[in-house]
């Protein structure tokens, strides 16, 4: 092998290991994302001004005055004790137990099921969804549902 | 044709307006030209760590000749003559001509016409920060006085922002307990002309750093023999070393060119489009027209007003009309020796409803990471005046 051939499979390594954030980056700019960091950066001189507002200046007050308290639980905290009952915790049975809790709260649900050939949102939510999204999916319209139940008795009334 | 724009100032207010036009303005629509005596800018608010020694000039200072980057020209001269009929600007004896002028040309220290104002010092400026260092290095003890010889000046909570960072100064070398420190301003309270929501804090903080306060006090003269500052009702504040705002007037060609200057006798201009009423091919912005729209000189103002100008100026030479409303909030972040502090103020209503006491002013709160505000947006200034960012 020359040093040549060398070197060129140094590149075509270097370009394999750059491969996912080349896909990345295309991901984002097919998106839209890089156009909005685009904008962003193109409007970096409006920044200050569009940013100073009361409300948001306000919103940063907040975030300041909870600083402190934080950081004064944060300080109170013994971190090495923390770990140790960290590690104590049954996780498992308190996850069984948050999950029976879900399916009582979706018990009267029926089982979410794309329609064919339409909904293409619930086909999406059905392909990419987590347990945790279809739970969050099943309390949200579990509450809805009651809410719009008794705004229906009420207005009989 | 090409238009050509001149802007008078490379400061807060024209360094921003001649960058955002440049952008906003293709080289084939506009020739955009910057006047400036001193061909720089400076980070102003870091005077006082200049005067301190925690900055140098060239850290909190830009080239003009960096606008030549994106095509500006500049002309580095005192501006002595602006006649708008003619529109023609008059800069070390060479006329300008123009088709849009903007005036952001600051203000005139004019220490001369106050009495004694030879025996003090001060931070207001560059060369004045550098020769204050010199006296606070060598200051073994004894009184110092911070005061104000006119009611406007650059950065009003500046007086008691460098009386804290002083107690900060003294204290980290150890003398503090032989230093006095005194503020002597015509408000009734500290920083009273922002109300009790900013009045309150600082007067608690200064009464804990042991800083002393001598209100409405109206500086009219400075005894140097005496070594004391003289009140108009002869009231007297001694001190050993005096920091005293000089008196800010209007420039020479703004004063005596009736048709510039408002009744104040300022830089004429308004906050809608700030135009001058007289001549719209001409705007004004910054400190110089601050008595005249009725807000405080600082570089925050001067910030929102060449974001407006600009907008305008550009919907003049192109013909399209998307103007960037004038923002009127004032930020301030403030040193206070050992802690940052940020306040914010809208003077929306103070500007446009007679008999309005004070801004509509909040507190960020006091803190040690907020020091890091002053830094970071000194930086974001310096990188972005002359449009660095976007270059």
């Amino acid at each position: 092998m020359t040093s040549q051939d060398g070197r060129l499979d140094d590149i075509l390594q270097k370009l394999a290991e750059l491969e996912p954030t080349i896909n990345t980056l295309q991901k984002l700019q097919e998106s839209g994302i890089m156009s909005i960091l685009d904008a962003i950066a193109e409007q970096s001189d409006n920044l200050f001004n569009y940013a100073s507002t009361m409300e948001l200046l306000g919103a940063a007050s907040a975030a300041m005055k909870i600083l402190p308290v934080l950081s004064q639980i944060a300080g109170m905290v013994d971190t090495d004790d923390l770990q140790e009952k960290l590690e104590h915790i049954p996780w498992k049975a308190l996850i069984n137990l948050f999950t029976a809790f879900l399916d009582f709260v979706g018990s009267d649900l029926m089982s979410i099921e794309p329609p064919e050939g339409k909904g293409k949102t619930l086909k999406l939510l059905s392909e990419v969804r987590s347990p945790e999204m279809e739970y969050l999916i099943r309390i949200v319209r579990a509450l809805s549902t009651r809410m719009m139940k008794e705004l229906k008795e009420q207005r009989k009334m | 044709m090409v238009k050509r724009i001149l802007v008078v100032g490379a400061g807060a207010g024209g360094g921003l307006v001649a960058s955002r036009l440049r952008k906003l303005l293709p080289r084939g629509e506009a020739e955009i030209t910057v006047i400036d005596k001193y061909g720089r800018t400076d980070f102003q608010p870091s005077y006082t760590l200049v005067a301190l020694g925690n900055r140098e000039p060239s850290q909190i200072s830009v080239g003009m000749e960096n606008f030549s980057k994106t095509g500006i020209k500049t002309v580095k001269g005192e501006v002595t003559e602006v006649d708008p009929k003619d529109r023609t600007v008059s800069v070390s004896g060479e006329k300008i001509q123009y088709d849009l002028l903007v005036l952001s040309p600051g203000v005139k220290f004019d220490g001369q016409s106050f009495p004694g104002y030879e025996n003090a010092s001060h931070f207001w400026d560059m060369a004045g920060s550098l020769e204050l260092r010199k006296r606070i290095s060598g200051f073994k003890g004894g009184k110092i006085v911070l005061g104000v010889t006119t009611q406007m000046y650059k950065c009003p909570p500046v007086p008691w922002e460098m009386a804290m960072m002083l107690d900060d100064y003294f204290r980290l070398k150890g003398i503090r307990q032989k230093v006095d420190i005194t503020v002597a301003h015509w408000v009734q309270k500290p920083m009273g002309m922002f109300g009790p929501v900013i009045s309150s804090p600082v007067t608690k903080w200064l009464d804990e750093k042991n800083i002393n306060g001598v209100y409405n006090f109206k500086l009219a003269r400075i005894d140097g023999d005496k070594k004391q500052l003289v009140g108009e009702s002869g009231e007297t504040v001694d001190y050993d070393l005096a920091i005293v705002a000089p008196p800010h007037r209007p420039p020479d060609f703004v004063a005596k060119n009736p048709d510039l200057k408002s009744s104040s006798g300022w830089l004429d201009s308004n906050i809608r489009n700030f135009r001058n009423s007289r001549f719209d091919d001409i705007y004004g912005i910054g400190d110089a027209i601050a008595p005249s729209i009725g807000i405080g000189m600082a570089g925050v103002f001067a910030h929102f007003q060449a974001d407006t100008a600009a907008s305008m100026v550009a919907g003049d030479v192109l013909g399209a009309y998307d103007p960037v409303p004038y923002n009127t909030i004032g930020l301030c972040a403030s040193d206070t020796g050992d802690a940052g502090w940020i306040a914010y103020c809208d003077f929306g209503k103070k500007l446009t409803v007679p008999n309005t006491a004070f801004p509509d002013c909040r507190s960020m709160g006091r803190s040690r990471i907020l020091k890091l505000a002053h830094a970071i947006y000194e930086k974001y200034f310096l990188a972005s005046v002359y449009g660095g960012w976007y270059q």
